[in-house]
């Protein structure tokens, strides 16, 4: 495998120093309305 | 977890069930003109409220940053992702660390409609840095 075929992670955000570098990251985020549906929940 | 205002869900379900005269649908209460907003709060946004907002001021304007271009609409129930091509960027010159928790996706006149916590927050953004979410990022659905 070359690393041409090695998936990157996606980035959703990044934090950046004023050259431009990368301090921190992390993946996009999701917005759902709902997980399920018609699933009753589980008492704890 | 549901991502949505809870007044937004009422909204939706009302304009969609015969909620209205007779039992004719209900009426929709559209989002206000201009570019949509996404806002940083420094704590957990909830479907009853959005969390505390960064202070104003050193790189962060209150009522967050407006998108620059429409995303592409949403067909056969598809998710809607936004920033479309440019990425949300601000840059911190507040003096003091920013600790980003949480987003809101409002009208421009600042009704909320969607809510997330970042993966990974409390992102620290200190003094100087850049926070950016890239373009895309954001992916909203409703199933």
């Amino acid at each position: 495998m070359t690393d041409a075929d090695q998936a990157e992670p996606v980035v959703g955000w990044v934090v950046l120093d004023p050259d431009g570098n990368v301090v921190d990251s992390g993946p996009p985020i999701s917005l759902e309305m709902a997980t399920s549906m018609g699933e009753p929940e589980e008492d704890d | 977890m549901a991502a949505i205002d809870q007044t937004m869900v009422s909204n939706i379900l009302n304009a969609t069930t015969p909620t209205g005269t007779s039992g004719a649908p209900g009426t929709y209460t559209a989002l206000g003109a201009g570019a949509m907003k996404v806002r940083l709060n420094s704590t957990a946004s909830t479907a009853a409220a959005a969390g505390t907002e960064i202070a104003s001021g050193g790189g962060y304007t209150t009522g967050g940053t407006a998108v620059s271009a429409a995303s592409t609409a949403s067909s056969a129930g598809s998710a809607v992702t936004l920033p479309k091509t440019t990425a949300l960027s601000w840059t911190n010159s507040s003096g003091g660390a920013w600790s980003i928790v949480s987003m809101d996706l409002t009208s421009n006149g600042g009704t909320r409609a969607w809510f997330g916590n970042f993966t990974g927050q409390p992102i620290s953004v200190a003094n100087g840095n850049t926070f950016q979410i890239a373009a895309d990022a954001v992916s909203i659905s409703l199933t």
